[in-house]
Formats: C-alpha cells, sequence, structure tokens
C-alpha cells in the first residue's frame, strides 16, 4: 500500500497504517497501562502491610485490586503481545505488511478509549464526580454482586472491555489472515516459525473467547440498566454468567501465556546456540492447548455445587492440559543440554519464565484436583498460582521479547546494567512476593479481603517487601527502555545478538534494524 | 536583596537540578544515573524516615529517655564512622548499602513486633539504626559521573541531586502521612527505603555480571565510583586542644558553636513528638483533615525549602552583611527555634513560618563554619574536622539529657535548649563589637 508521508510526527503517529509503527504503538500503550496497573498492586501491596485496614478502606481496597486485575489482563499484557506480533509476524512471515492495516490500525485505535472507560471510576472518584465509582466486583464481575453495585462505574467498564474485545478481535483475525493467507510463498506451514504458530492459535482462541465475553457483558450491562434477568435467580440464574464468564476467561489464560510461550521457543533457542528441541512437538503442544483451552472452564467452579459428574470430567481435561505445557517445558529444558548459552538478558528472562513456569504450573496441577481445589479455592493459594504465570512466565516471556527486538523497534541498544539489574530486582521479587501467597492460602486466608487475621502478618509483609522490589524494578526498565530509545548506542548491524554464528538469524532482522 | 532575584536563584536551582538529572545521563550510561537517584532516593528517605522515628518510637510505647537515647545514638554512631574515615572502594560501597537497606528493613518490621515482651518493639529501632549508621562508610562522593554526595552532613554542601531526592522523599512521606498513622506510614516509607537501597545494590551487582552480551563499550557503574579514589578521607582524631587553648573571641566562636550544638541536640528529636502529640494541629484541605502526622510533613517540606532558600542566597547575604552578622543570623534562628515552637499555637501558618524559619538559617551555616574554621587554626589539614569530632563526642548526651527534661517537662526542655542557644548567641554576638582581628580575616 503506497502512503503519502505525513508531515508532522503527531500526524504521523495518529495516522499511520504501519504495521512497525501499530506494533510500537500497542507497546507503548500497554506498558503505560501496565505502570497504571501495576499502581493498584502496589496499593493493595501496601494495604496488606498491616493487618487491619490502615492506609484503604475496604471499598477502595476492592477497587484496586479489581481495576489491576482488569488493567492487567486487558490493557497490559493482550496489548504487548499483540505489539510485538504486529510488529515482528509480518517480518517473520513474509508479508508486507498485515493482511488489513486499515483494520489494524482501528484496533489499535479503540484501546485508549478502551482504557479510559474502564479506569473512568477512579477518575471519577478523584473528581468527585458523582455516581463514578471504580468497579468493587473483582475482575470476574460475578452477579449478584455485579448487577448490584450502584452508579454508573460498573457499566462503564463493561463498555471499556466490550471495546477492547472489539480490538483485540479485529487483531486476531488479521493476525490469523496475515499468517494464512498474506504470507510468503517461500514460508510453508512446515517452515513456519514458533512465535507465528503460537500468535496463530492465540488469535485462534481470541476469535472464540471474546465474542463470549463481549455477548455475557451485553446482557448484563442489559440486567443492570434495562431490567433484564438474564442473571437473576428467577432468570437465568448466576451460575449461567459464571460459565459464561469463565468460558472466555480460562481460554484467556491461554491467550496470555502462549505469545509467551511463543517468545521463549523462539529466542531461547537463539541464545542456547542450538535449533529448539523437538519443534514439531512444541507445535503441536500449542494446539493441543489451544484445543483443550476451551474444555476446562468449569475448573474454576468446582466449589459452586455443579454436577460432580460434570467436575470430574473438567478435572480430567484439566490434568490432561499440563501434558502438552509440560512438553513444552521438557523442549525448553532439552533445548539448553548441551547448547552454547548465552545469558544475554534476554536469555536471562527465557530462563527464569521456564524456571517459574515450573512452579506456577504445578501448583496448578494441584488446584485441578477437585478435593484439593474445595480446600484451596479462593484462597491466596490460588493468587499465588496464578501470579506465577501471569508474571514469572508471561511477563518474563514479554520482556524477553522486549529485550530481544529492542534493536529492532528502536534501532538502539537498552543499557545492559540496568536490564540485569531489571532481571536481578524482577527474579527476586517474584518468589519473595508469591511463595509466601502459596503458604497463606495453604493456610486457609481468603483472598480480596481488606484485614486479615495478626499471624499472617509476617508473610504478608514478606509478599510486599517482594512486591515493592519489583515495582522498583519495572521502573529501572522504563528508565531504562526511555533513556534508550532517546540515547541508546546506535545499532549498526542487521545482526546485533550474531545469530550468524550459529545460522540462527530469523527473517525479521533481514531488513535490518531501524538506524536513523 | 530583591524578591525578584531571590526568586531567581530558586528558578536557578531548579534548572540545575533538572539540567543535572537530564546531563547526568547525557554523557554516561542510563545504570550510573539509575543509581544515583536510587542513593538519592535512600538518602532522602533515610533523612525523611528519621524525623519520623521519635514519634514511632513513642507510639511503641517508649518514653521521653529511649527517645532522647535514640538521639544520642545517632549522633555517637556518626561519630564512630566519621572518626574512622571514609573509604571509597566500590565493594564496600555494596556492602554498606545492603546494611542500611537491612537497618531500613528492622525499622519496617517494627509495627509487626508491636509491644510484645520479650523483646520491646524498640529495640528493633535501635537494631535498625545501628545499621542505617553505615551510610557514613559510603564514600563521601559517589564521583563525577554519579555526581552525588552521601556524606548525611546535611549542611555541608548543596548537591542538588540529593536536595531533589530529599524534597520527593519529603512529598511521598507526607501523602503516606495523610493516608495511615504512624506506624503504617514509618513501616511502608521505611520499606521502601529498604528496597530502593536492594535496587542500588543490584545495581552495583549488574555491571560485575560476566554475561555474553555484546560489548557496548560503555562506562559501567563501578568505573564510575572508581573513579573518584582521592574522595577517601583519612580517620580523624579527636580533639578538643583548640577549644581548651583558644582566648579570646577565638575561644567565644569555639564555645558558641559547641552550645549552639548542644542547644539543638537537646531538642532536635523531640521536634517531632511536639507537633504531632503535643501540638496535634490538623488542617482541613481538599474536602479532608490532614492529621498531624501529614502536617508535620508538610513543615518538613518547608523547613527544605527555607534550607535551599538559604544556601541559595548564603552567598549574596554574605557579601552584604558580611560573615559575622550571618553567623549570628543563623546561630538566633537556631536559638529562638525550641521556644517559640513549644509555645506556638498549633495553628499551621504559625508552624510554618517558624519551620521555614528554621530551615533558613542554613544561610548562616558556611559563614559559621568558616569562623570556626578559622577560629581552629590552621595547625593541620584535617583541625577543623578533629575539632568538630570532639565538639560532637562533648554532645553525645545532649539527647538523653533532652529526654530526661522531655519527660518532666516538654516546655522546659524546650525553653531549656533557648537558653543554652541564647548562651551560644551571646558567644557570636561578641564578634560583632570591634574590628575582624587578623585570624578571622584570613578566612574571608
Amino acid at each position: 500500500m503506497t502512503q503519502t508521508k505525513p508531515s508532522t510526527p503527531v500526524v504521523r503517529w495518529l495516522t499511520t497504517l504501519d504495521h512497525r509503527d501499530i506494533g510500537v504503538l500497542y507497546v507503548v500503550f500497554g506498558a503505560i497501562a501496565g505502570l497504571w496497573g501495576a499502581t493498584d498492586a502496589m496499593a493493595v501491596r501496601t494495604e496488606l502491610l498491616s493487618p487491619g485496614l490502615a492506609v484503604w478502606d475496604a471499598a477502595t481496597y476492592n477497587a484496586f485490586f479489581t481495576t489491576h486485575g482488569l488493567t492487567m489482563l486487558f490493557f497490559f499484557a493482550t496489548p504487548v503481545a499483540f505489539g510485538l506480533a504486529n510488529y515482528v509476524v509480518p517480518l517473520l512471515v513474509g508479508a508486507d505488511d498485515m493482511a488489513f492495516p486499515r483494520v489494524n490500525a482501528v484496533a489499535f485505535w479503540l484501546l485508549p478509549p478502551a482504557l479510559l472507560l474502564a479506569r473512568a471510576g477512579i477518575v471519577g472518584q478523584l473528581l468527585g464526580i458523582p455516581h463514578l465509582a471504580p468497579p468493587t466486583t473483582g475482575w470476574t464481575f460475578y452477579p449478584p454482586l455485579s448487577t448490584q453495585q450502584a452508579g454508573h462505574g460498573v457499566d462503564l467498564v463493561l463498555l471499556g472491555l466490550h471495546l477492547s474485545g472489539v480490538s483485540t478481535i479485529a487483531s486476531s483475525v488479521n493476525v490469523v489472515v496475515t499468517i494464512a493467507i498474506a504470507r510468503d510463498e517461500s514460508v510453508s506451514w512446515a517452515s513456519l516459525d514458533m512465535f507465528s504458530w503460537t500468535m496463530l492459535t492465540t488469535a485462534g482462541l481470541v476469535i472464540f473467547a471474546f465474542p463470549v465475553l463481549g455477548s455475557a457483558m451485553l446482557m448484563l450491562l442489559s440486567d443492570r440498566l434495562v431490567g433484564t434477568t438474564f442473571f437473576a435467580v428467577e432468570g437465568g440464574g448466576p451460575m449461567l454468567w459464571q460459565h459464561l464468564f469463565w468460558f472466555f476467561g480460562h481460554p484467556e489464560v491461554y491467550i496470555l501465556v502462549l505469545p509467551a510461550m511463543g517468545i521463549v521457543s523462539h529466542v531461547l533457542p537463539r541464545f542456547a546456540g542450538r535449533r529448539l528441541f523437538g519443534f514439531r512437538s512444541v507445535v503441536y503442544s500449542t494446539l493441543a492447548i489451544g484445543a483443550l483451552a476451551f474444555g476446562v472452564w468449569a475448573h474454576h467452579m468446582f466449589a459452586t455445587g455443579m454436577d460432580p459428574r460434570l467436575r470430574i470430567s473438567f478435572m480430567a481435561v484439566t490434568l490432561a492440559i499440563a501434558v502438552p505445557s509440560a512438553v513444552k517445558t521438557f523442549n525448553w529444558i532439552a533445548t539448553l543440554w548441551h547448547g552454547a548459552i548465552r545469558l544475554t538478558v534476554p536469555m536471562l528472562f527465557c530462563v527464569a519464565a521456564v524456571g517459574n513456569f515450573v512452579l506456577g504450573g504445578v501448583t496448578g496441577v494441584f488446584l485441578a484436583s477437585i478435593p484439593v481445589d474445595l480446600v484451596l479455592h479462593d484462597t491466596y493459594y490460588v493468587v499465588g498460582h496464578f501470579h506465577f504465570l501471569l508474571v514469572g512466565t508471561i511477563v518474563f516471556g514479554l520482556f524477553a521479547g522486549g529485550y530481544y527486538w529492542f534493536p529492532l523497534l528502536t534501532g538502539r541498544w537498552f543499557d545492559r546494567g540496568l536490564a540485569r539489574a531489571h532481571f536481578y530486582l524482577s527474579a527476586f521479587g517474584i518468589p519473595v512476593t508469591f511463595l509466601p501467597f502459596l503458604l497463606v492460602g495453604m493456610a486457609g486466608l481468603p483472598r480480596r479481603v481488606a484485614a486479615y487475621p495478626p499471624e499472617f502478618a509476617l508473610l504478608h509483609y514478606v509478599a510486599t517487601f517482594g512486591a515493592y522490589v519489583l515495582g522498583v524494578g519495572q521502573l529501572l526498565f522504563v528508565w531504562n527502555a526511555l533513556s534508550s530509545a532517546v540515547r541508546g548506542e546506535p545499532v549498526e548491524t542487521t545482526d546485533p545478538w550474531e545469530l550468524d554464528r550459529t545460522g540462527q538469524r530469523t527473517p525479521e532482522w533481514a531488513s535490518g534494524a531501524e538506524t536513523e | 536583596m530583591s524578591v525578584k532575584s531571590a526568586v531567581d536563584d530558586i528558578r536557578t536551582s531548579l534548572r540545575d537540578a533538572a539540567s543535572g538529572l537530564f546531563d547526568g545521563g547525557n554523557a554516561r550510561t542510563g545504570t550510573p544515573v539509575a543509581f544515583a537517584a536510587a542513593v538519592a532516593g535512600v538518602e532522602g528517605l533515610v533523612y525523611v524516615v528519621g524525623r519520623f522515628v521519635p514519634e514511632l518510637l513513642r507510639s511503641v510505647g517508649a518514653g521521653p529517655v529511649v527517645v532522647g537515647l535514640y538521639g544520642t545514638v545517632g549522633i555517637a554512631l556518626a561519630l564512630l564512622f566519621r572518626s574512622q574515615g571514609r573509604p571509597s572502594v566500590v565493594d564496600d560501597s555494596t556492602r554498606s548499602l545492603a546494611l542500611v537497606a537491612a537497618g531500613l528493613g528492622f525499622w519496617s518490621v517494627v509495627p509487626l513486633v508491636g509491644s510484645q515482651p520479650p523483646v520491646p518493639a524498640w529495640a528493633f529501632v535501635f537494631v535498625g539504626l545501628g545499621l542505617v549508621a553505615f551510610r557514613y562508610a559510603l564514600p563521601a562522593m559517589f564521583g563525577d559521573a554519579v555526581g552525588i554526595t552521601t556524606t548525611g552532613r546535611r549542611g555541608d554542601d548543596s548537591n542538588v541531586g540529593r536536595t531533589a531526592g530529599t524534597f520527593a522523599a519529603v512529598l511521598a512521606t507526607t501523602a503516606v502521612m495523610t493516608a495511615a498513622a504512624i506506624r503504617p506510614s514509618v513501616q511502608i516509607l521505611s520499606l521502601l527505603a529498604a528496597v530502593v537501597g536492594v535496587a542500588a545494590v543490584a545495581l552495583t551487582a549488574s555491571d560485575g555480571f560476566d554475561a555474553a552480551d555484546s560489548s557496548d563499550g560503555t562506562q559501567d557503574t563501578h568505573d564510575a565510583l572508581n573513579a573518584q579514589n582521592e574522595q577517601a578521607s583519612p580517620p580523624i582524631p579527636l580533639s578538643l586542644v583548640p577549644l581548651q587553648t583558644a582566648t579570646g573571641r577565638r575561644r567565644a566562636v569555639l564555645v558558641g558553636d559547641l552550645l549552639r550544638r548542644f542547644a539543638l541536640a537537646l531538642v532536635v528529636v523531640f521536634v517531632v513528638v511536639t507537633v504531632v502529640s503535643f501540638h496535634a494541629p490538623s488542617v482541613a484541605a481538599f474536602g479532608s483533615t490532614l492529621p498531624p502526622n501529614a502536617v508535620f510533613g508538610i513543615l518538613l517540606c518547608l523547613e527544605l525549602a527555607g534550607e535551599v532558600v538559604g544556601r541559595r542566597l548564603a552567598p549574596r547575604v554574605t557579601r552584604t552583611v558580611g560573615r559575622r552578622r550571618l553567623a549570628v543570623l543563623s546561630v538566633a534562628l537556631t536559638a529562638l527555634f525550641p521556644v517559640l515552637l513549644v509555645t506556638a499555637p498549633a495553628k499551621l501558618p504559625v508552624l510554618a513560618m517558624l519551620f521555614f524559619g528554621f530551615g533558613f538559617r542554613r544561610v548562616g551555616t558556611d559563614a559559621r563554619r568558616s569562623l570556626v574554621d578559622a577560629a581552629v587554626g590552621a595547625r593541620s589539614e584535617t583541625a577543623p574536622d578533629e575539632y568538630r569530632a570532639a565538639r560532637d563526642l562533648v554532645v553525645v548526651p545532649a539527647p538523653v539529657v533532652g529526654g530526661m527534661l522531655f519527660w518532666y517537662s516538654p516546655v522546659l526542655a524546650f525553653s531549656l535548649a533557648t537558653a543554652v542557644g541564647g548562651l551560644a548567641l551571646r558567644e557570636y554576638v561578641r564578634l560583632l563589637f570591634g574590628g575582624a582581628p587578623t585570624w578571622m580575616e584570613a578566612g574571608e
């Protein structure tokens, strides 16, 4: 597509259809949202330093953990993954651009208003706007809590999430068509790279999962505003919401984790000096996860009193999904075996992501078991389990990709010292924050409660210490990214990671890094 | 001096701070800049949290004597480290930073300990204080590349990076104090400071890591730190000889200096207790009420602002009114502060003026120091430092004495501090009469 070059940088960034520009916009947007969501997390952890209500009242605490979850899942992790995909996938598959550049741009520009709608409650609270408080329902919006919360905060969040869903679906359609139709003739299915495979699977999951969420949200909105009874006891019942939500919600976990797994599969072999061990089995495991992801949603509902026969089937599928996950882990470790390992910053994040995935994955296997889940349901154990995955695996995977492709995206090097300090603080912060979650959870402490018995104070203190370390570490990343993008050492080669030495340079580097 | 020129001075200092922040990174990698920011953050938070710790002690059941002991141990530790000299070795810096972070960690667990026997919570404060004191073992200056002093002697320099760090810390403190009571607030802030210290340690460690990254050829933190080996200082022997042998107005300067320092040390740790628990002012703002802790944070902001303004104006005022008059003004502000504070009405404007004036005493710090240096004489290059170390040794018991007085009556303690300060002022006022002697002119 031929375009007239816009005259000013502002107009250029507002009107760009170039997949690389939109990729950068996604990543920057995701980073901003991530910082916002991290602020929520710090607020939550700060409150939990004291057993009583020391800093925020209970409603504010509830709002913080709700907006933390929503922001991180919908506006940080997903946009960053799709941003990297936007930039890299067309280069990897030999496409000129994404298949539908205008749809691509529209998909991105739906996100800022979606974020503002989703976060309108906190803005309203700060400005003292009546009837506009942030939601306090948790990111799952379970009725009747979500149908009964007064004001319009919940309504705006539902609209914002609906908008972000439309955006994500549009992006996913683009990814699927780009990989399936617009790729270069020289790139066959057999030679498609691992990151593109995982993004293809992710996009497929989005296309099937997000419309369900969008529909459910409109139904919930209708219950709130029009008086319908989709999720009222006298109508469809609250359980209907849980089924619809988790039919989206569990695939969402894989929508988030598959891109990170793809990045690890793509980056780790570059610095192990070996090809990915068992490439084909990794592809099959990705597709298997994609398929099984839709058969496990009710394991989030084991404690709801659902039919035991149904529970057992979901338990079986949940346990089964551990198999392809383990295949991936085995393949990553086998790739490292006897490799010529270079511990670059992206590699450090990859290795740590694998380690955290083992911790997060194994703790999840226990939760798949119905009797264990009934004991641990809705405790901090669950929070610890999924944070090892969401932060320890997914965010680490995204950081690995971010550092690996930083020279490609910016044409400059990042600061190595800052990046390593960022890694040390993050790798230290993860277990220090989330292992105490597992411990207090096993001791029976429920999640989502602002106050707790004093005997848990020490473990919560340790967790908050770890969270602060994580938070300060991310500030180093932000400073590094900003200062290096402007003042970093220019990249003067098309092979900045010296991948040619092991014959592992991939097509995204073929055109060379952006240089000034 | 016109208001316009004062405003220009402030504007210049802000511009310096901003350009220091950005230019510092222009020629160098981001790691030393981030390290400088982390050290400035730790320094600032240690200073601010340290100002609140006496109130924390009180809130966990410690009496005025224990609070005074906190001040005494603090002075003694500073003296101990200073008398041993300053290292400039990077490894020592990393270890010292780690110990400082650990000390802050001890402060942050105080609310967890509560008042449970057998170990009282305030004991943790003292363990933390012992570790936090390792900040005095940090190199005095982290190199040109990093561009930040860590001396802990706040009046001795006008390092913009550290001033900016302290301002940021005070503002953060005020914000936290607005939301929470003293114990959770100190816990949050000291934990945050500990984490920033951990980040500084991670930054020094990150460059030593032998990763296989492509070399970028840029300077790392270790290089930047090692570039300033000359910043190491030798151990300082304690010597009160100048005080014992001086006569006339030399003696007046040194006695006045000792009394001024003693007066300040008597009550300085009780300033926060007096404001928060004695006056307990609360201020309505933005539809909510700021608790006394937050008000004290605001007052610290104003004190710091007074310091900055005072330091910026000092050279010009010295040229206009002379060193001796300026020193007298500074001592007068120091001497009057205690009695005015303890008798002032609990109204923000009054307290604000008091704290701004107390900070503004820094306008005469350099003048007073140069007079002391001149009075000590040029027996050796380190003679003034030797004298100051010995002077501080005399001052060590002052906070405990202040604690005993405060226990009897806060008004008595603060009034007595002003009385001692008045004696110091009397000594300095003697300098105003008659011409300047030769030894004094030498320092001009």
